[in-house]
């Protein structure tokens, strides 16, 4: 028997042609003893990199290829020979996307031969490029045209016939004519089985598949579906007794093989240079740049001096060195200097803050050396990959300007982001699968509807029991098979989406590298590797995140400036404002960086924080690591003094010192393994890497073992050696690196200062980037209103597109900016701001003369929330509708002169409800009364407790409030249990629902917008909630909107 | 005078317009719950509108229906008085206004039903306009008719248009139109009861033949015709039994009609004689194509259809048609689809004016299959999976197949329909024996059984 090679395999990243995932094809390769396998994507190499990693750890080697889409509808098996053959097959790839709309495009013929070098080509394919010529009568001849033409571009020894035998008899007839042709030209025969799955099984989802493809149903798919289920990967011994005609085309895939040398190994990606100035090299410039910032950030004063630091960064920037890392800090730093230049706003976040060279080079803003940082967390010798530095920059429009400067200064084919791949998740598997089995829309929307609530996931809620749920027998073979391929779908690669912020960039053409596609967002380009892919691939990647907050602080600065006169500079904050210590300490933090949540807020009165290293911990202790890892309460307890700092181990005192024992940050578990298994810093960042990577089951267990032999080592007992185990697998998966949670701290503290001392700024800027945060816009008005801030309607005459500060009476009022109109488009909001700019509009005639860009809807919204009320002759909100409609209906000619009767509106003024009503409905948001308010007497009636009086209720006393419901939450960590903030007129209360309760009540909890909940109240530290035991809805005639299960 | 009758139950399709016939000829029926209707001059029959409207109450009564009645000078006032005022209401002339000055302004939304014959598009527009008016009305604070009619006219006409001074009027109660009357073509039906129980098929066609003539002149009449009929058969063991016939043509034709249905009387003939019966119809536009002068002859479709019906009494419904190959890989995937005469049309026809006709293109030779149906149950040898030999019997075949099988070529392997009870698997073969026959087998991999298809001519 002859070894075979697969050399024309499809994995699932062939985009709903193929049925494994790469891991699963290599492991069926592996275990039928095949030593190499060739998978070709359709116009991509999207599965190449898992593919290749998966075929490394089986020790077979991974040929990389693509079926280029052809002009024709036919395709065009190409395999890389030589790193050159990659570069043109990535050039080519890049070429047909560019110029094509996302998730199409095809190679015209005579593109072919630029791109040909270094590329093996494959013909005979049932779709493949011959598959044409065989409707004709002729179909020899036309054949041998086409063989002669390939042969052409890629030359005779690059070609080769394929033939495959499915059991199909006119793939046989097909397979005489081609082997005909082949010996006729003296063309090489190929034995592939084209697999698109690893086992026959596998076919079912291939169907299905297919059916999602081509959006019909397996009943109507008729041809469409495979004919048998033959497909898949084949033993030497099956493919030798298929082709035991024809040995030689056996023999060739060996052959093949053997020629084909290319692996992802040879990839030949490289960081660009970064330009310097003549005399200086790239190292020797950012040894120069690093002194320059870190003789303005190490002064002394507050901060270490130069010289305590200078040991520090001349480590790091040896490190650098001799690592070849000088140009990517460079790169990044002129990022951060063109950010700047702009008046962007910029941190760095991450890893990147445990180094003291990104912190003089202003990348980041924590001091590390001050922090007593890790380095080693960001970088070392041994690990291997380049650092990651991800920059926060303000979201929206800013960022993109940010973006786009990397695509210039790069080009188009030498920057793009990278991918994000989309998987089939529950509720897309659940529609999908029942959309190909012919269910109707009303029990798909069923099925789709049952799928989890919030982050938390029911052990009652199995594939089963929704299917029962959606009134479908578990008895039916239909319903059977929707399980099963429901299961089988479940994260197959669905489309390729854009990363959040992930760019990457290249020496010379990053189109070598990896095919570049259009992004379905103007401008944008994405590679058709996702971050974890490129990073596997040793690409670097810049991650520029769009954070709201960071928007919201920029915003700040320009409206303290105008509103305020002062200059606010976030990098010189005044450090421990009592105010803002005195907020954090009583939970009043909506709006507040990072410490606003429902869990911040319970926990914020019993950690009471002091100083900023409290919010560093605050910010990482709400975390899933800590709160599965039940370290929250134990260091609440002792930060409390009601419980002793214990350590796991003596040795350990100096590493959990901070954080009274426990432990909270990612540093601490790699000091932990340093201290107590003698790990190097390489090694200890090796092992956090193995805990937190799903993929690397295998690596953690080998890790864990050399953690246990480096504690044997120390004679540490094994009781201690279990307990910091387990301590450290439970939080490093989520757990914050502590100069992550430094970052976020300072942004933390920014926003805690910017709500205390400049409420009015803070609050435009919050409402001006919305959507951002926990709670909506109505919540953070309701919440400024409490806390002394008067806000001034919308107003045409008055009104920006955005949220203004105006003064009036030595007070500053928030104007709500034309944004808030529901309906009101963006073009005919800064029209309106535009024109009235020039003179005020002075009747509703002319707004809507001068502002023709106004729709009738629009204008009427307008009015109904009383925009036109400061026009002259409106009097109120219903003078105004009275007059826009006459304005809205040209009179004629015949009529235009004379004056109709209407002047005096007739129509009642508004009610205070109808105000409300209409602002909420109009607007979302409401600065008059608090909806509540006009509830209160009925409420009152019912003997309903205010929130401002809860504190004064006894524990585990019975209770009822009633309340707006703001927010409702399910944290994946909270067991099932939800989390409900209500609101009324004097504050928020929040009602802490049992998942029992909420399964029985599910209908009144999540459907109405007031709620009347009774229970007990529990009362922790000053930390209120009430615990639901009976809900009721509250009927009220004003909309309101939540946050919910976000 | 007008009157409006509404009732909120599901009464019966015709049971409102039925009553309204028993007051007047004239008619609009607005939906299955309200109809409007001239009542003028009934006061010289019955009485005072008071007295009228009593007696129509009284009908409804006798139908088992609960209706509210509605006496107005307009039919659009009384409209909207029966659809929203329980009971009995008389609307004097003059106080229309004050009448619905209650009605909650969305009311006027069935003022929109009110015109018939509209076109879908414009409808909709009409649809439009009226959410749209409702909706400044109700920002305007504007929620019931009385509210509504205090504006003026004029500032009405300007900031609402011409629609919005419509629906203004209707408030009012002061628009007047004629009613919409619409020819029904109301479900054709004919019945007879027997003098005596009818048991053979003869005196029946006499009888069917009258009721046919009978309907056939009513949809005569109203310019319609017949597609389906519906016979529904009392007999005399007190059972009942329906027959159904559908052509594929609407017709007049009394001839062809009964021919069809004796047919079908024919094939399924009642178990016990006959003692009533009710023939029923919907009424359908005639046909009115005319064949082309160049297209090709075909029989009359009454007559072909007369052939079809017959064909099928013979060898049931489910076998005939005219075959079609199913999309599918499952082995013998055909089915029959319903007969139908393909007309070619002159647009398009290019061989127009060809003197010449085309050569028929060459085609490659093809073997045809003879297929056993049922597929016959085979014994085959096997080496290494290869069928070695085969022997199975037939009846149309005196030896039946039997012998050593000296060149084959296979296996080719489909699969399908998984998801369901319809899965199949198989092999087939294509084997020549030793006395030059050639035959397709294929073994049944869900139930490792063997059969030969078919025999290769």
């Amino acid at each position: 028997m002859t070894d075979y090679v697969e050399m024309h395999a499809r994995s699932s990243f062939n985009f709903l042609r193929g049925a494994s995932l790469p891991e699963d094809l290599v492991a069926a390769c592996s275990s039928l003893g095949q030593k190499a396998m060739a998978v070709l994507d359709r116009d991509g190499v999207y599965g190449a990199p898992r593919f290749h990693f998966a075929a490394k750890e089986e020790g077979i080697q991974a040929h990389i290829g693509t079926e280029i889409t052809m002009s024709d509808g036919s395709i065009l098996p190409l395999l890389v020979k030589s790193r050159t053959g990659y570069q043109n097959l990535c050039r080519l790839i890049t070429r047909i996307k560019m110029r094509s709309p996302k998730g199409e495009g095809a190679a015209m013929p005579n593109e072919l031969a630029e791109f040909s070098e270094g590329l093996v080509c494959l013909a005979g394919a049932d779709d493949g490029i011959l598959s044409h010529s065989f409707q004709n009568n002729t179909a020899d001849k036309e054949i041998q045209k086409r063989l002669l033409w390939l042969i052409d571009i890629y030359g005779k020894e690059n070609i080769y016939v394929e033939l495959q035998r499915h059991y199909d008899r006119n793939q046989e007839a097909r397979n005489k004519i081609l082997l005909e042709a082949a010996r006729r030209i003296r063309l090489p025969i190929l034995a592939t089985n084209g697999a698109c799955y690893d086992t026959p099984a596998r076919r079912e989802l291939y169907d299905v598949l297919t059916c999602i493809r081509e959006k019909v149903t397996l009943a109507n798919a008729g041809k469409l579906l495979a004919r048998n289920s033959e497909r898949y990967l084949k033993s030497s011994r099956a493919m030798n007794d298929l082709f035991v005609d024809l040995p030689e085309a056996i023999h060739n895939t060996i052959e093949l093989s053997s020629r084909l040398e290319f692996t992802l190994n040879d990839l030949g990606y490289q960081f660009p240079q970064y330009p310097v100035p003549d005399g200086e090299t790239m190292d020797s410039y950012l040894h120069k740049l690093t002194y320059e910032g870190a003789k303005l950030r190490y002064t002394g004063v507050n901060s270490p001096t130069l010289e305590q630091a200078s040991t520090q960064i001349e480590h790091e920037l040896k490190l650098i060195k001799k690592l070849g890392l000088a140009g990517y800090f460079l790169i990044v730093w002129d990022i951060v200097q063109y950010s700047k230049n702009q008046g962007i706003l910029v941190q760095g976040r991450g890893s990147a803050a445990n180094s003291a060279v990104c912190y003089s080079l202003q990348i980041t803003a924590v001091d590390p050396i001050g922090m007593k940082l890790l380095f080693e967390r960001f970088l070392s010798e041994e690990r291997h990959e380049w650092p990651d530095i991800d920059l926060d920059l303000p979201s929206g429009d800013r960022r993109e300007n940010v973006i786009q400067y990397v695509y210039e200064r790069y080009g188009k084919h030498g920057a793009a982001m990278t991918a994000n791949v989309i998987t089939y998740r529950d509720k897309s598997a659940f529609r999908e699968v029942g959309k190909v089995l012919g269910y109707d829309a009303a029990t798909l929307s069923r099925l789709s509807k049952l799928t989890d609530i919030g982050a938390w996931h029911d052990p009652l809620d199995t594939t089963e029991s929704r299917v029962v749920k959606a009134d479908l027998s578990l008895q039916d073979l239909k319903v059977q098979k929707f399980m099963e391929l429901y299961t089988s779908i479940k994260d197959q690669p669905r489309h390729l989406g854009q990363h959040s912020g992930g760019m990457i960039v290249c020496e010379g053409s990053l189109d070598s590298v990896v095919p570049i596609e259009p992004a379905s967002m103007p401008g944008r380009y994405v590679v058709q590797w996702d971050k974890d892919d490129c990073a596997n691939m040793g690409i670097i990647k810049i991650d520029l995140l769009g954070l709201g907050m960071m928007a919201v602080l920029q915003d700040s600065i320009g409206l303290i400036k105008e509103a305020y006169n002062e200059n606010f500079d976030i990098a010189h904050l005044p450090q421990n404002d009592p105010e803002v210590y005195s907020a954090l300490q009583q939970a009043d933090t909506i709006g507040m960086f990072q410490v606003e949540s429902r869990a911040q807020m319970a926990s914020l009165p019993r950690v009471r924080p002091e100083k900023f290293y409290d919010i560093v911990v605050q910010v990482a202790i709400i975390r899933p690591g800590p709160i599965t890892g039940k370290m929250v309460n134990p260091y609440i307890r002792r930060r409390q003094g009601r419980e002793q700092p214990e350590y796991m181990h003596p040795d350990l005192k100096p590493v959990l010192e901070r954080t009274l024992g426990v432990p909270l940050f990612q540093e601490q578990l790699l000091r932990m393994a340093m201290t107590c298994a003698g790990f190097t810093g390489g090694e200890a960042e090796e092992l956090r890497r193995a805990l937190g990577f799903k993929r690397s089951e295998a690596l953690m267990s080998k890790i864990e073992k050399k953690l246990r032999e480096g504690m044997n080592k120390k004679g540490i007992a094994e009781p201690i050696q279990d307990k910091i185990v387990l301590s450290v697998k439970s939080f490093a998966k989520f757990g914050f690196p502590e100069s992550h949670a430094a970052s976020f701290a300072l942004l933390a503290y920014a926003s805690a200062y910017l709500k205390c001392r400049y409420l009015a700024a803070f609050i435009a800027a919050m409402l001006n980037n919305y959507p951002l945060g926990f709670y909506s816009p109505a919540t953070l008005i309701k919440d400024a209103q409490r806390h002394g801030l008067h806000f001034k309607p919308i107003d045409v005459n008055k009104s920006e597109l955005l949220c203004t500060i105006e003064k009036e009476n030595d007070r500053k009022w928030l104007r709500l900016g034309l944004r808030y109109v529901s309906g009101l488009r963006k073009i005919a909001g800064l029209a309106i701001a535009e024109e009235r700019n020039r003179r005020p509009f002075h009747s509703v005639d002319d707004l809507c003369l001068r502002v023709p860009e106004l729709r009738k809807t629009e204008v009427r919204t307008l009015a109904a929330i009383g925009a036109l009320n400061s026009i002259e002759k409106v009097e109120h909100r219903r003078t105004a509708l009275w007059q826009v409609e006459a304005a809205l209906r040209s009179p004629g000619n015949l009529f235009k002169e004379i004056d109709i009767e209407g002047d005096n509106c007739p129509l009642p003024t508004m009610t205070p409800e109808e105000r409300l009503s209409a602002d909420l409905r109009n607007t979302g948001i409401n600065i008059g009364k608090h909806p509540m308010s006009y509830l209160r007497e009925y409420v009152d009636s019912l003997g309903v407790t205010r929130s401002t009086e809860l504190q004064f209720v006894r524990n585990n006393e019975k209770v009822k409030i009633a309340g707006a419901v703001i927010v409702r939450q399910r944290p994946g960590t909270a067991k099932g249990f939800v989390f409900i903030s209500m609101e009324d007129e004097f504050g928020v209360m929040n009602v802490i629902v049992t998942p029992d309760f909420f399964r029985q009540n599910h209908q009144d909890l999540v459907g109405y917008p007031y709620l009347i909940v009774e229970g007990i109240l529990q009362n922790y530290d000053n930390t209120v909630s009430v615990k639901a035991a009976k809900v009721t809805p509250l009927m009220s005639t004003s909309p309101s909107k939540s946050r919910n299960f976000h | 005078m007008y009157a409006s009758i509404f009732t909120s139950e599901a009464a019966g399709k015709n049971t409102l317009h039925k009553i309204a016939c028993q007051f007047s000829p004239l008619i609009e029926e607005i939906n299955d719950q309200t109809v409007v209707f001239d009542i003028e001059g009934t006061s010289m029959l019955i009485g005072t509108c008071r007295d009228v409207a009593k007696a129509i109450a009284a009908t409804a009564t006798e139908y088992d229906i609960v209706v509210n009645i509605a006496i107005a000078r307009r039919p659009d006032t009384a409209l909207l008085a029966a659809q929203f005022m329980s009971g009995i209401t008389i609307i004097l002339p003059g106080r229309e206004a004050q009448h619905l000055s209650s009605l909650p302004i969305e009311a006027l939304s069935s003022c929109l039903n009110s015109s018939h014959n509209k076109q879908k598009a414009f409808a909709e527009r009409e649809a439009e306009q009226f959410a749209d008016v409702i909706d400044t009305l109700l920002r305007w604070g504007i929620v019931t008719f009385k509210d509504f009619t205090r504006l003026s006219e004029s500032s009405v006409s300007a900031r609402l248009g011409p629609f919005g001074l419509k629906l203004h009027r209707y408030a009012k109660g002061i628009i007047d139109r004629p009613l919409n009357i619409k020819n029904k073509s109301a479900e054709l039906d004919q019945s007879m009861d027997l003098d005596f129980p009818i048991d053979s098929l003869e005196p029946f066609s006499f009888v069917l033949h009258r009721l046919i003539n009978q309907l056939c002149s009513e949809a005569k009449s109203s310019g319609l015709a017949v597609q389906e009929l519906q016979l529904k058969l009392f007999l005399e063991d007190k059972t009942e039994c329906e027959r159904m016939l559908r052509l594929p043509f609407p017709t007049l034709d009394e001839r062809s009609l009964l021919s069809h249905l004796m047919l079908v009387i024919k094939s399924d003939p009642p178990l016990s004689p006959i003692i009533s019966l009710a023939l029923s119809a919907d009424p359908v536009k005639p046909r009115t194509a005319q064949p082309g002068l160049f297209e090709k002859g075909a029989p009359e479709p009454e007559k072909l259809q007369l052939t079809l019906s017959k064909i099928e009494r013979l060898v049931g419904a489910d076998n005939i048609g005219s075959p079609t190959i199913l999309d599918t890989y499952r082995p013998d995937g055909i089915a029959l689809k319903k007969f139908e005469v393909i007309r070619s049309t002159r647009s398009g026809s290019s061989s127009r004016g060809k003197l010449i006709a085309e050569k028929p293109k060459p085609s490659n030779p093809r073997i045809a299959l003879r297929m056993f149906r049922p597929a016959l149950p085979a014994n085959v040898r096997e080496i290494s999976g290869c069928p070695t030999a085969v022997s199975a019997k037939t009846v149309e075949m005196q030896q039946g197949v039997r012998g050593s099988i000296v060149n084959f070529s296979g296996p080719w392997r489909t699969s399908g329909e998984w998801w369901g009870s319809t899965v199949w698997e198989r092999d087939e073969w294509d084997i020549a024996l030793g006395d030059g026959s050639l035959y397709k087998i294929y073994r049944d991999l869900r139930s490792n059984s063997w059969f030969i298809e078919g025999v290769y001519d």
